[in-house]
């Protein structure tokens, strides 16, 4: 067994629940996500046979391109856009572990209800901790761009969360 | 001093757990992994120069010692017979015979620069003759021989 092989559990129990969140973007369950991680995964591992600050952006790419390619071959692409433009997030199995506080669960369903291209910016910023440097680079748009979709994320949230606050006093 | 609004909902988002793998996902990727680094060294192995490719060699040796014995236990005349005195030096030399006896394809290989390559090996009989032509004396030397093919494949 080589040095990498091993390496690869180490890297994979650090990164798999951020990995998971990200490519539930695309999948509509959490099985869904776990074929798209482990396919990006063996796809990132066999070519760069390791995880460094240099390669990272690298395996979010593969996770997002597998995604793109899962949700093509499997016809499910119009499907997942028309449920994100509904805003139904209770079709879909929850993103976060729950912990039985009525505050987070509410927050984490106003992440659940983001439109996915603010989303998307969102998981790799909080839960992968990369740079809008790096995000610009995996989703292929201007720093500028991944900055404004972030800072628009934050303030849907906040705006969500105010709203249900405002209905709970009521 | 109090956070502002954005970085203490920040802080609120890290703080959501993201759903964890299951157990068969770690275990999924570990097959595949695994398969994927002996299929790699498989195709490593197959690079290498194989025990045939010795016995080939073995038999051209021998073949070559052969002659050299011949030539030098012969009597001086009859060397001159044989191959004349301009001939000796320069003895012309031709195949007369070459026979594919086994063709194997060993599959796609990774050549010394990891490139891959279609790796074909050939074994086959080959005859020499050593001829003079002032007296029409000659050797004829039979030895098997082996030829690795290496056809480069495009790739993706």
């Amino acid at each position: 067994m080589t040095e990498s092989h091993e390496n690869w559990k180490i890297c994979f129990d650090r990164l798999a629940p951020s990995l998971l969140l990200f490519a539930r973007q695309w999948a509509g369950s959490h099985a869904d996500a776990e074929d798209i991680v482990q396919d990006a995964f063996v796809r990132f591992w066999k070519r760069e046979g390791a995880y460094t600050e240099e390669n990272r952006g690298l395996l979010f790419a593969a996770v997002r391109s597998t995604a793109l390619d899962f949700l093509r071959s499997t016809g499910r692409r119009r499907q997942r856009e028309q449920m994100a433009i509904a805003n139904d997030s209770d079709l879909v199995e929850p993103r976060f572990e729950p912990d039985g506080a009525l505050a987070n669960d509410e927050l984490a369903r106003a992440v659940e209800r983001l439109p996915s291209d603010l989303r998307e910016v969102l998981v790799l910023k909080v839960w992968n901790g990369l740079t809008f440097k790096e995000i610009a680079a995996i989703l292929e748009l201007s720093q500028n761009t991944a900055a404004s979709r972030y800072r628009y994320a934050l303030e849907s949230i906040r705006q969500k969360l105010a709203a249900h606050e405002a209905r709970s006093d009521h | 001093m109090k956070p502002d609004p954005i970085t203490k909902l920040e802080a609120e988002l890290a703080a959501l757990r993201p759903g964890v793998p299951s157990e068969a996902l770690k275990d999924r990727i570990d097959a595949q992994l695994r398969q994927a680094a002996s299929t790699s060294r498989v195709v490593r192995k197959k690079s290498g120069r194989g025990s045939l490719n010795w016995f080939a060699w073995g038999w051209g040796i021998v073949a070559v010692l052969s002659i050299a014995l011949v030539v030098s236990l012969w009597p001086e005349t009859g060397r001159r017979a044989i191959f004349g005195a301009a001939d000796y030096e320069t003895p012309s030399s031709r195949i007369v015979r070459y026979q594919i006896l086994s063709e194997q394809d060993d599959g796609v290989v990774l050549d010394d620069y990891g490139q891959p390559v279609r790796q074909v090996r050939y074994t086959a009989g080959e005859t020499v003759r050593w001829r003079s032509p002032r007296t029409g004396a000659n050797i004829q030397m039979s030895y098997p021989r082996e030829e690795t093919m290496l056809i480069p494949v495009a790739g993706n």
